[in-house]
């Protein structure tokens, strides 16, 4: 009876502790306003860092360029062996900043409130430089680059700030208050949107682009150049021209009009940081002309 | 400084009073007083409440108005037995060092005792070696008053005579010798009032002793007229009662001729003059402590001064048409009509056997402000209530306190409010010197709480249909402990505060899952309490 008394206390005690849902403390963020999973994938075998993360970022341009500036919003570290899985929990709404009037889109459809605001936002997969879980965004006031982007997701998501939701005119793209997974791809000549279930799993795609870092720039990114054109003479009359073969080992050569035609392009990098650089191009063309033999070092 | 003040106004008064004495008005004599008080007896025995305090008022009346050089008076308060010993060896010592002086010797205890000893705690002091030491001091004479729950035991071997008054025959000069005054006969058990705060005989020879007896109005109580007073008054008190009858007992062995005069009103810094009254007595409090100081009986025949040291005092009239308190200033040297127009309200009182069940909080009952300064998980100080019921039986306090504290939380995304409401059965163990009361308790808490979030950005969340708000619940196991006090205002009426810790086993509703989780608790709690 002792024996069963106490089993029947401790069960009762067990079932009152396990019975309510349990409390939170401080570290609790809260149940996710959203959840984006997917895989990162490598099928270029290109050399990944140890470190690896997931992350959104929301873009803080009007036009919502995917490589304009923007800011992160959840990040995740992920297994650096790939296909890696990941999941990113998202607890706020965009920031202010990332969220922008369809007035300001030039998105003027009839019925739908002009100044109720839309923001997009993609994932990307970046090398976490200094480990420290977050991507290191890149700015004026942090110009230094720590982490770099090695992929981005196929699919946009887009937050929108309305009453209800409507459709794209012209499409079968609706957008419905709150967060949006978007598939955007070519079709012909047209790029398609459609809005897909949030449950989508999201591919990342590990890429060899020295551009994916500019999307860590918040200020913008640019990146300039100009181009220089000297003509050339297979007899070197032209000093400003660099002997055959003479040229820097990076220069661009190219060949045309049946390899009778010469170009070198040489680069010269003038100024560059992570978000802004200016490149200056020389274009040495030499042509032959007819009856002229092809000097020694001839490339073509 | 406050204290010499005085000491010096009652050595001038007394000096007037002597140089003022009329004819056939003895001399106050110069004496010592070893007063003794323990709460607390032996294993088994229920804790007095007021012995400890009766052994001050001894002391204290017999400085003011009985002789009793400060330097050579030793209150010992719940000490043991060597500390008794220590008293008694460095009064003796006191004493032998001026050989010739004539200085009584007076030795008061209250606390519990047996045949053979006084219970002092867990220690025992043999009555024999007392009185075989009193005894031996060099003074003419030994007065020894036991007010113990036990006084059969002591009166009987030392063969006092129970139940009746006695004459002390004696003429002058000066009677020598030892007299053994005790509270209760044979058989009998000592009371204590709690309305008087005190025992039932000390109280009645105290107030005797500040003027009530002075039968012959010579201004002086002599031992005979003190004797007579609380042997009448214990006698009538205790068999009104639910208490058992009570007789005081004495034992004399005297040599020599005179009095022995134990008090002089005329040395009072202050008195009170009660009216002739054949219905009304009073019972007269000190301020702002309701400390009981005398007890002035209906005498229908003549006035009576009741000398008291100067301050603010509270008397309450009893019977007759008069019933109810007042409050009086009393200043030094003054002398204050009672005046019967003023009297309002009065209360019942209630006699309990010394050594019986304690009387005040059987139940107690509390309700006051807790805070959690530290407890909160979420960061937040939380603000609540309690309401604690307690009976206590003995040293122990079985009970159970209901608690209910709400905290304000402040996470990452997320601001809200948590609510918890605690139910603690919990053991205490119980202390009391009155007025205080200290107490020690442990409990097992269950604790269930709520927790509704409202996320920051609601605002904005609310009208694309995104859920903003999320409430969590938890049922928490756990044990606290803690320390806690009270100060009797009243009887019935006392002031509590409680610190107390612990731990809590909740479950824990995270980011990764649900885990149990040990939190510590901390708690303050202040508030009021009734003794029922």
């Amino acid at each position: 009876m002792t024996m069963l008394r106490r089993t029947t206390t401790i069960a009762m005690m067990t079932s009152l502790l396990a019975g309510c849902g349990g409390a939170v403390d401080d570290d609790y963020l809260g149940d996710p306003l959203m959840q984006l999973h997917g895989d990162i994938t490598n099928e270029q075998q290109l050399e990944t860092p140890p470190e690896v993360g997931a992350a959104l970022l929301w873009t803080l341009y009007a036009d919502m360029h995917m490589l304009g500036p923007k800011m992160a919003a959840q990040e995740t570290l992920v297994d650096a062996e790939f296909p890696a899985q990941f999941e990113l929990s998202i607890y706020e709404p965009p920031p202010e900043e990332a969220l922008f009037t369809l007035e300001e889109l030039y998105w003027d459809f009839p019925g739908v409130d002009p100044s109720s605001r839309l923001a997009a936002s993609f994932a990307i997969a970046y090398a976490d430089g200094n480990g420290n879980g977050v991507v290191d965004m890149v700015g004026a006031e942090d110009p230094a680059i720590v982490d770099s982007v090695i992929g981005y997701g196929e699919f946009y998501v887009y937050y929108y700030e309305g009453d209800t939701a409507f459709t794209v005119p012209e499409t079968e793209w609706t957008i419905e208050p709150g967060f949006n997974l978007v598939d955007a791809y070519l079709d012909g000549q047209t790029f398609i949107f459609e809005t897909i279930p949030m449950d989508t799993p999201v591919t990342i795609a590990v890429l060899d682009d020295p551009y994916l870092n500019d999307v860590l720039c918040t200020d913008g990114s640019e990146h300039l150049s100009s181009a220089d054109m000297e003509d050339c003479f297979v007899d070197g009359s032209n000093p400003a021209c660099p002997d055959m073969g003479a040229w820097p080992a990076d220069a661009e050569v190219s060949c045309e009009d049946g390899d009778r035609a010469l170009t070198v392009d040489v680069a010269e990098v003038e100024f560059t940081s992570a978000c802004v650089s200016m490149t200056r191009h020389t274009l040495y063309q030499w042509v032959l002309e007819e009856g002229d033999e092809a000097p020694a070092g001839w490339p073509c | 400084m406050e204290y010499r003040v005085q000491q010096a106004l009652a050595a001038l008064l007394a000096l007037l009073a002597a140089l003022t004495l009329p004819s056939g008005v003895a001399a106050q004599p110069r004496r010592a007083v070893i007063a003794v008080g323990a709460n607390h007896g032996a294993a088994g025995e229920e804790p007095l409440l007021y012995a400890e305090q009766d052994a001050q008022r001894f002391a204290d009346l017999f400085t003011e108005i009985g002789g009793a050089d400060p330097a050579l008076v030793a209150v010992v308060r719940g000490g043991s037995a060597q500390d008794v010993r220590d008293a008694i060896e460095r009064i003796a010592t006191a004493l032998g060092a001026a050989p010739g002086s004539d200085i009584e010797l007076l030795f008061y205890y209250a606390g519990h005792g047996d045949q053979q000893a006084l219970h002092l705690g867990h220690e025992q002091l043999s009555v024999e070696s007392i009185r075989a030491v009193l005894e031996s001091a060099p003074s003419p004479l030994r007065v020894m008053i036991v007010d113990s729950c036990q006084g059969s035991g002591a009166s009987r071997s030392l063969g006092v005579i129970p139940g009746e008054s006695f004459q002390i025959q004696v003429a002058p000069p000066s009677p020598k010798g030892t007299v053994l005054v005790t509270s209760a006969s044979p058989g009998e058990p000592a009371q204590e009032s709690d309305q008087l705060r005190g025992a039932v005989f000390s109280h009645y020879l105290f107030s005797g002793l500040r003027g009530p007896a002075d039968v012959d109005t010579d201004g002086q109580i002599t031992l005979q007229e003190a004797y007579d007073f609380a042997y009448a008054r214990t006698l009538l008190r205790t068999a009104g009662d639910q208490g058992s009858l009570q007789h005081p007992g004495f034992d004399l062995d005297l040599s020599g001729t005179g009095n022995v005069i134990l008090t002089h009103l005329q040395s009072s810094s202050a008195s009170l003059t009660f009216d002739a009254d054949p219905q009304a007595h009073y019972v007269i409090f000190r301020m702002p402590a309701l400390t009981p100081m005398a007890e002035v009986p209906a005498n229908p025949d003549q006035a009576t001064r009741l000398a008291l040291p100067a301050g603010r005092y509270l008397v309450q009239a009893r019977g007759g048409t008069d019933a109810g308190i007042q409050e009086i200033h009393l200043p030094w040297g003054g002398n204050v009509a009672v005046e019967r127009e003023a009297f309002h309200r009065t209360a019942s009182e209630t006699l309990t056997r010394r050594g019986g069940p304690r009387p005040p909080a059987h139940v107690q009952l509390s309700l006051g402000y807790r805070g959690t300064p530290w407890g909160s998980t979420t960061g937040g100080r939380g603000h609540g209530g309690t309401l604690s019921i307690v009976r206590a039986q003995r040293r122990i306090g079985l009970g159970i306190s209901l608690s209910a504290s709400h905290a304000p939380m402040d996470l990452q995304h997320h601001t809200g409010r948590e609510l918890r409401v605690g139910l603690c059965p919990q053991l205490r163990v119980l202390l009391d010197r009155s007025p205080w009361a200290f107490r020690l308790g442990v409990g097992v808490l269950v604790e269930p709480s709520w927790q509704w979030l409202t996320h920051r950005g609601a605002a904005r969340l609310d009208p694309v249909g995104l859920e903003s708000s999320e409430q969590h619940s938890a049922l928490a196991l756990g044990g606290l402990g803690h320390a806690g006090v009270s100060l009797f205002l009243h009887r019935a009426l006392f002031l509590d505060a409680e610190l107390g810790g612990g731990a809590r086993i909740v479950r824990m509703h995270d980011d990764l899952g649900r885990n149990l989780d040990v939190q510590p608790q901390l708690h303050l709690t202040v508030g009021l309490g009734l003794a029922l």
